[in-house]
């Protein structure tokens, strides 16, 4: 597989206001890459920027080789965008609207067309000023579908969808994956990035501070672990030792709440030596680890993709 | 501010109501400070010609020569332009943008809610009017004082304010039974220029019927600047009574129909399946308005401009109906005054031009430029509201988009002149009433380039700024440039100066023929300002919200 996505050093800034800076992560063509962070941590910037409707300050961002600021017209000819916000003429009715950019896109099937908007229950019959939330969003969604772009860049593609539509997406993402095609969707659906994505990035505050596969993300060896002692237990003999986060006292004397990063082989051996009677340990669930990349007082460094 | 609907909308109006309202002084400072004596007798044989503007009284003063020049229609039209805007947004504005959902989750009732921004609009026009006596009065000292004091300037300030309001409800009530802004502006924009009409038609016809169903006849009953002018008290009742009639109206439609609709649409039944789906889409497909960024602009455009033209259609059609009425008056006056002999040759042919000229083509250029003014501004507005969003995420470029917009915006306005020429020509031949053709056909064209440079300035200011400043700075030029023009006889401005309003570049083209320097320079200006808006916009994000 080769990259179709590329950023380098991407900084976006506005002003005295935080954008994006220093992004750099590839894309590899056919894979489904989920792009993760709270709100104002720079997903749209970025997706934005990809699509040549910001000028970044600094860096490179390209999409099947071509400069997503230079070549942007060229650029957009690969691509199906979903903004995470969108609005158009109010008085105009869904299928004008479908009509509209696909004659200004070029090679839009209506046969697929047609069969986009049944899959997603959408009525193009309407006003959009007459649409919910919802249906805006289902209109975003043909919109970005209908002329099969070779990649996808979908900014919270599920927000405002009902779960049978979630589920819908979800078969359509897989179908383009299956077909070979590249999808860049960012998210705040935690088992929807599980289902649906290969490689997750998090962003937060304009940095990236995390890019992996799904699966290494869950599996990052940090445990919570309670180990329960015969006699009361200081927070002092585990304070020191490598990979122990934190420590603190449990819910009583005896018992002390851990939260370790790598190996526990130093842990057990202490807690052996101070007489442990019990030691439990737990994985964090996937939303456990993502509100540890979003809590703003770390500052994890920063890597490259 | 935030501390209520009325504080909320008092302070959206702030800009247009200090600008409007610090214009409107600087405007009769100038006028008052300016109507000397030379001025006035000046003026009075010229009155005869424009009889159709205002109905002469006590003409031999400044407050005679001001309320006939300036308050009997041309400020009655201006000032009604703001209120419609803001009548026909005050609620469909806030459905369009969404926001009006947000209002309503409050504990605030509609009937409040519109009662509260009305009320806005009321105290916004108050402070207009006495922005407007300020502009009086100080214009008053520096002429010498002893004609207008404060409470007439501000009665008159108010009578004025009370007329534009009253189109400001007439546009909200429009709004009601519309499904966007800009119709309801269109229609209301279309009343406001029928009732003027109707006003002059009854001036000109001497005593017609038809300026009894004009609120601007009514108006016209009090000239509170005039001292011992029998005005009519009771007048006020008729724009008042009528203003409360639409605000009542739209009360009632406004807490029945459904937020996002008009009051009057048809409930569609709630269609769905592949059927439909593929009905839609088939139809849809069939539509020429969809193949391209110029023919949607075109056909978005069209109807809200359609109504502008067919206006300037009937305001052209009107006038000449009237001409031959007063043709052998403006004759006469026209042999008795040699100035006026030797600018207008002479001629019957020639007379009957200057007459149409003096009529029509005092009014149309300004009407124009702002339609082109209006639509030009779509684009920053589009492109702030963000729904250029995903026309810029397919293969156009930016340039290509904003030349698409641009030409279908000069192809509406187009129409303007083309509609103007051909419906003088047309109406000449068919009431047998001979005119200079050229003359016709270059006063009608060299409105073109004005409104270009208008429409020139807002694509190059919205690369940079957004579109409250772009409408700001724009209206601010074509204010001034009209205050220069109206006032040139009056204050002699340097060269320099008066080479920048276009409406002074304009000229007289009815009366001297077309001046193709002007005309072409005008079109450079207007082709550069466009050139500018392209370089701009390929180097700007494009910012949402």
């Amino acid at each position: 597989m080769s990259a179709i996505i590329q950023t380098d050093q991407l900084t976006k800034s506005y002003g005295r206001s935080r954008g994006i800076l220093d992004v750099t992560f590839d894309i590899q063509e056919g894979e489904v890459f989920g792009f993760l962070g709270p709100n104002g941590a720079g997903k749209t910037t970025t997706m934005r920027t990809l699509m040549g409707l910001l000028r970044a300050n600094s860096g490179s961002a390209k999409i099947g080789g071509l400069d997503c600021w230079a070549q942007s017209t060229e650029v957009k000819k690969l691509v199906g965008y979903l903004p995470g916000e969108f609005t158009f003429d109010p008085g105009l009715r869904g299928a004008q609207i479908i009509e509209y950019l696909g004659h200004l896109r070029g090679g839009v099937d209506q046969t697929y067309v047609l069969s986009l908007v049944e899959r997603l229950g959408f009525d193009p019959s309407k006003r959009f000023r007459e649409y919910s939330h919802g249906n805006k969003q289902k209109l975003g969604l043909v919109q970005a579908f209908m002329h099969k772009p070779r990649v996808f860049i979908l900014d919270e593609p599920t927000s405002g969808l009902d779960p049978l539509n979630q589920q819908e997406f979800s078969k359509m993402i897989a179908e383009v994956r299956a077909g070979g095609r590249t999808v860049f969707l960012s998210s705040h659906i935690l088992p929807e990035i599980e289902q649906t994505c290969d490689r997750v990035a998090i962003i937060r505050e304009g940095g990236l501070v995390k890019i992996d596969h799904v699966s290494a993300l869950k599996d990052l060896h940090q445990h919570n672990v309670q180990i329960s002692f015969a006699d009361p237990a200081s927070v002092e003999w585990f304070k020191n030792v490598a990979g122990v986060t934190g420590v603190a006292q449990g819910a009583d004397e005896r018992t002390l709440q851990l939260n370790v990063q790598g190996e526990l082989t130093e842990v057990i051996r202490i807690a052996g030596e101070h007489h442990a009677t019990n030691i439990d340990t737990r994985e964090p669930s996937l939303e456990e680890v993502f509100l540890r990349f979003y809590e703003p007082e770390q500052s994890p460094a920063k890597l490259a993709g | 501010m935030f501390r209520s609907i009325l504080s909320k909308s008092l302070r959206d109006y702030r800009v247009p109501m200090l600008a409007w309202g610090i214009g409107l002084a600087v405007f009769m400072a100038a006028v008052v400070a300016t109507a000397t004596p030379a001025v006035v007798t000046a003026f009075i044989s010229f009155a005869r010609i424009v009889s159709f503007l205002g109905d002469p009284y006590a003409m031999n003063t400044p407050e005679g020569y001001i309320t006939f020049r300036y308050m009997a229609t041309t400020l009655p039209l201006l000032l009604s332009i703001w209120p419609i805007l803001a009548g026909a947004r005050m609620v469909r504005g806030e459905e369009e943008r969404g926001t009006m959902d947000v209002l309503l989750a409050t504990s605030q009732s509609r009937t409040r809610l519109l009662l509260e921004k009305m009320g806005a609009l009321a105290i916004a026009l108050f402070v207009i009017a006495v922005l407007f006596a300020v502009g009086i009065v100080a214009g008053e000292s520096a002429l010498g004082g002893g004609h207008v004091d404060f409470v007439r300037a501000l009665m008159a300030g108010l009578n004025l304010s009370l007329l534009a309001f009253f189109f400001g409800m007439v546009a909200l009530l429009l709004s009601q039974l519309t499904t966007g802004r800009r119709a309801a502006g269109g229609w209301a924009g279309f009343l406001l220029i029928l009732f003027v009409l109707l006003n002059m038609v009854g001036r000109v016809m001497n005593g017609a019927w038809v300026q009894y169903l004009s609120p601007v006849y009514y108006y016209n009953l009090n000239r509170p600047l005039l001292a011992g002018f029998p005005n009519q008290p009771l007048a006020v009742l008729v724009p008042l009574g009528l203003a409360v009639l639409c605000l009542v109206g739209s009360m009632i439609l406004f807490a029945r129909r459904d937020i996002g609709r008009s009051a009057i649409e048809s409930q569609r039944e709630a269609a769905s399946g592949s059927q439909q789906a593929l009905r839609s889409l088939s139809r849809a497909e069939r539509e020429v308005s969809t193949r391209s960024v110029s023919l949607q602009t075109l056909f978005a455009d069209g109807w809200g401009a359609f109504w502008w033209l067919i206006g300037i259609v009937v305001f052209c059609a009107a006038l000449l109906y009237a001409t031959p009425g007063f043709q052998k008056a403006f004759y006469q006056a026209v042999q008795q005054t040699p100035w006026l002999s030797r600018y207008l040759f002479d001629t019957p042919t020639n007379t009957n031009t200057a007459m149409l000229g003096t009529l029509v083509y005092a009014f149309v250029p300004v009407v124009v430029v702002v339609l082109a003014l209006i639509l030009a501004m779509k684009w920053p507005s589009d492109l702030e509201n963000g729904r250029l969003e995903l026309i810029f995420s397919t293969p156009q470029s930016r340039q290509r988009v904003l030349l698409e917009r641009f030409g279908a915006n000069l192809l509406v306005v187009l129409l303007a002149p083309v509609l103007t020429w051909l419906t003088l020509t047309i109406g000449a031949q068919i009431i047998n009433l001979n005119v200079d053709q050229s003359r016709l056909l270059a006063a009608s064209f060299a409105m073109l380039p004005p409104a270009l440079i208008a429409m020139g300035l807002v694509y190059a200011l919205s690369g940079r700024l957004r579109y409250g400043a772009v409408l700001g700075i724009v209206t601010a030029y074509l204010v001034l440039s009209y205050l220069q023009e109206s006032l040139e006889g009056n204050i002699q401005f340097p060269g320099w100066l008066m080479s920048l309003s276009i409406f002074h570049l304009y000229g007289n083209p009815i009366f001297l023929g077309m001046n193709w320097t002007n005309f072409l320079g005008m079109i450079g200006v207007a082709i550069a300002l466009l050139i500018i808006g392209l370089v701009q916009f390929r180097y700007v994000d494009v910012e949402v919200g």
